[in-house]
């Protein structure tokens, strides 16, 4: 396998356990020690080639390598939860082996990652930096329909007690509450269609759309860092006018909101 | 005046017990407080008292030692369900009360059906509270330390030998480990796994020193017990103990499922896809010849490929007549499945 430029964009195709997946370069690199990556995923839509598209441009100006992996529906079904098992092969692990292949591909070495997900994607994103907060600078959590609530009672994927289901993992919250994390969703999208989990328990917990989701995810998550004394950043943003389509929130400024938010983040860290 | 009582931390308790052989994958380190705010799931660690000692006075070690308990000492064990029908079937129980010593390889349960033949009961635990490494953390559970799963899928191509059988204490561990001993005299390097039933030290020691290499058991994948545990997660046991394995660089597998064709995640195992997709040939164990014709009978009509019999039945010569006579099968004793020749041509003959 090898990749495939179009338009400035590679292209490498999946397999061996590996999903598909599309990335740009930038030829200028961000200043600074080490180099980070940014990783966007997906909805279930799953139009990884658009996010690398519509994300360039500011990735060019971070001069931030950006990475989109495809995890397509057949292999990848349970993506958004990580992979539990049983349910499909681990996302979470094929991820980071792609990382791992992207560097070889790519010559570069990345030595933290810069997660964005929109919808599913931002489902996927916030459930891998609570199983490997070690591994992330930052990251934006973009409409996702529902999150896993920092709570120790509750079964994975609405709680932390993972089992059996993802094993080799551990959900702690002094350790993921220490990644930077910005939640952000369209003030509109208030739509309830299939594309959003409507359980009335779901609804009871978490509200009945994502900008109510979100927000009370946002509360859980600042609640938790007190708990464990952490000076925690959770930031929140709602883009005005925008329902749920990916496109829309990047006109409505997504790609900016949260390439400053990443190179926040990366100026606090060199200062420190 | 009386000096002061020093009422000892939760850290030091956790420090000063004993932990148990189910519980070797959790670091110490880990072990930083006591929960009491979370009721109690499978796998999730409590440090208990003992508080009477009944039928398990032993407990195995993460090092596969074993060590006598007294009343008063404190042990570290995961939760779990417990199915034998030699001693109890215990559930996990549904609050931090007083509970049960369920295995000596260490399970908390509460008891809910014992054998007549244990007259002392089990050994009786007060938990004080549930194993955490933070206050805001969910209580360590064994699965946080399970291997990931393999980075591959199985690939096939590398001989698989289930070894089944009639019930617990059929003979199957002791068939599996001289089968792994007549392989490897014969210069074949065999992976070993058992991908049901309770977490114990004996078996994976006894595989290990029959010269399997990796030895593994469902508590390297994230379980204390599997009874009652989904059959998609059996499934994803199974699959996952061959692809571990495989990427080892074995030459055979040898798989042992616990407990008789009857158990429940055993019986759905054995009907299941995967199964009979990834399995090249069966060992059937049996106590007795009516259990290794029914059993052999059961097999056959699953369309699982039956390699053989062996067990505790091949202790009496009789016996072995009668299984061999009903089933036309061929019946190994262990001798025989200790030789190299014999151990050679059993995993040549598959599919």
């Amino acid at each position: 396998m090898t990749l495939v430029r179009d338009e400035g964009i590679l292209h490498e195709r999946g397999g061996h356990g590996l999903p598909e997946s599309f990335a740009f370069v930038p030829e200028r690199r961000a200043s600074g020690a080490g180099e980070p990556l940014v990783v966007a995923v997906h909805g279930v839509s799953r139009e990884a080639r658009q996010q690398i598209e519509l994300l360039r441009p500011c990735a060019e100006a971070a001069g931030l390598a950006l990475l989109a992996p495809l995890f397509d529906a057949e292999t990848f079904a349970d993506y958004q939860r990580l992979g539990r098992r049983s349910f499909g092969p681990r996302a979470d692990l094929a991820l980071i082996e792609l990382i791992e292949r992207f560097e070889e591909r790519s010559a570069r070495r990345f030595d933290r990652l810069l997660l964005v997900g929109y919808s599913g994607g931002a489902q996927f994103v916030h459930r891998f930096v609570m199983a490997h907060p070690e591994r992330v600078a930052a990251a934006v959590c973009a409409a996702a329909g529902w999150y896993t609530t920092p709570d120790r009672a509750r079964r994975f994927p609405r709680g932390l007690r993972t089992g059996g289901l993802l094993p080799g993992v551990r959900l702690e919250p002094r350790r993921f509450l220490r990644v930077p994390t910005l939640v952000a969703v369209g003030a509109q999208d208030l739509g309830r269609d299939e594309s959003v989990r409507t359980e009335a328990r779901l609804d009871a917990e978490q509200g009945r759309n994502r900008v109510e989701r979100a927000r009370t995810w946002v509360r859980a998550m600042r609640e938790a860092a007190e708990r464990c004394g952490l000076a925690s950043r959770i930031d929140y943003v709602e883009l005005p006018g925008v329902a749920h389509s990916f496109p829309e929130c990047v006109e409505a400024g997504l790609d900016r909101v949260a390439f400053e938010f990443f190179e926040s983040i990366l100026l606090e860290e060199a200062a420190t | 005046m009386s000096s002061p009582t020093l009422v000892p931390s939760a850290l030091e308790l956790i420090e000063g017990a004993s932990r148990a052989y189910t519980t070797r994958r959790v670091p110490l380190e880990a072990m930083r407080c006591l929960s009491t705010a979370c009721l109690p799931q499978s796998g999730d660690l409590v440090l208990a008292r003992v508080s009477e000692i009944g039928h398990h006075k032993r407990l195995h070690l993460p090092g596969g030692g074993k060590r006598n308990l007294f009343p008063g000492d404190l042990v570290i064990v995961p939760y779990a369900d417990r199915y034998a029908p030699n001693q109890f079937e215990a559930r996990v129980p549904r609050d931090l009360g007083p509970c049960h010593l369920v295995a000596a390889g260490g399970i908390a349960g509460r008891v809910e059906a014992s054998h007549q033949k244990v007259r002392r009961g089990p050994t009786t635990l007060r938990p004080l509270g549930l194993v955490a490494s933070d206050p805001e953390a969910p209580p360590l559970n064994v699965a946080g330390w399970g291997l990931a799963p393999p980075a591959r899928p199985v690939r096939g191509g590398i001989p698989v030998i289930a070894i089944v059988g009639t019930s617990m204490d059929s003979g199957k561990t002791t068939a599996a480990a001289y089968l792994t001993h007549g392989l490897h005299r014969h210069g074949i390097r065999v992976g070993y796994a058992k991908v049901t039933g309770t977490g114990a030290a004996g078996d994976p020691g006894l595989l290990h020193d029959a010269g399997a290499s990796p030895v593994l058991d469902f508590t390297d994948l994230g379980y204390a017990s599997t009874y009652r545990i989904a059959p998609r997660i059996v499934e994803a046991l199974y699959r996952e103990s061959i692809a571990h394995l495989e990427a080892a660089g074995v030459d055979v597998i040898v798989l042992e499922v616990a407990d008789g064709l009857l158990q429940r995640e055993t019986a759905r195992l054995l009907a299941s896809k995967t199964f009979a997709e990834l399995t090249h040939g069966v060992l059937f164990c049996a106590a007795e010849a009516m259990g290794a014709v029914a059993g052999h009978a059961w097999l056959r009509a699953k369309g699982l490929p039956v390699l053989g019999l062996a067990g505790r039945l091949t202790t009496a010569p009789l016996q072995i007549r009668e299984a061999r006579e009903a089933t036309g099968s061929t019946v190994f004793g262990l001798a025989e499945l200790g030789d190299p020749s014999t151990a050679r041509k059993l995993v040549a003959i598959r599919r």
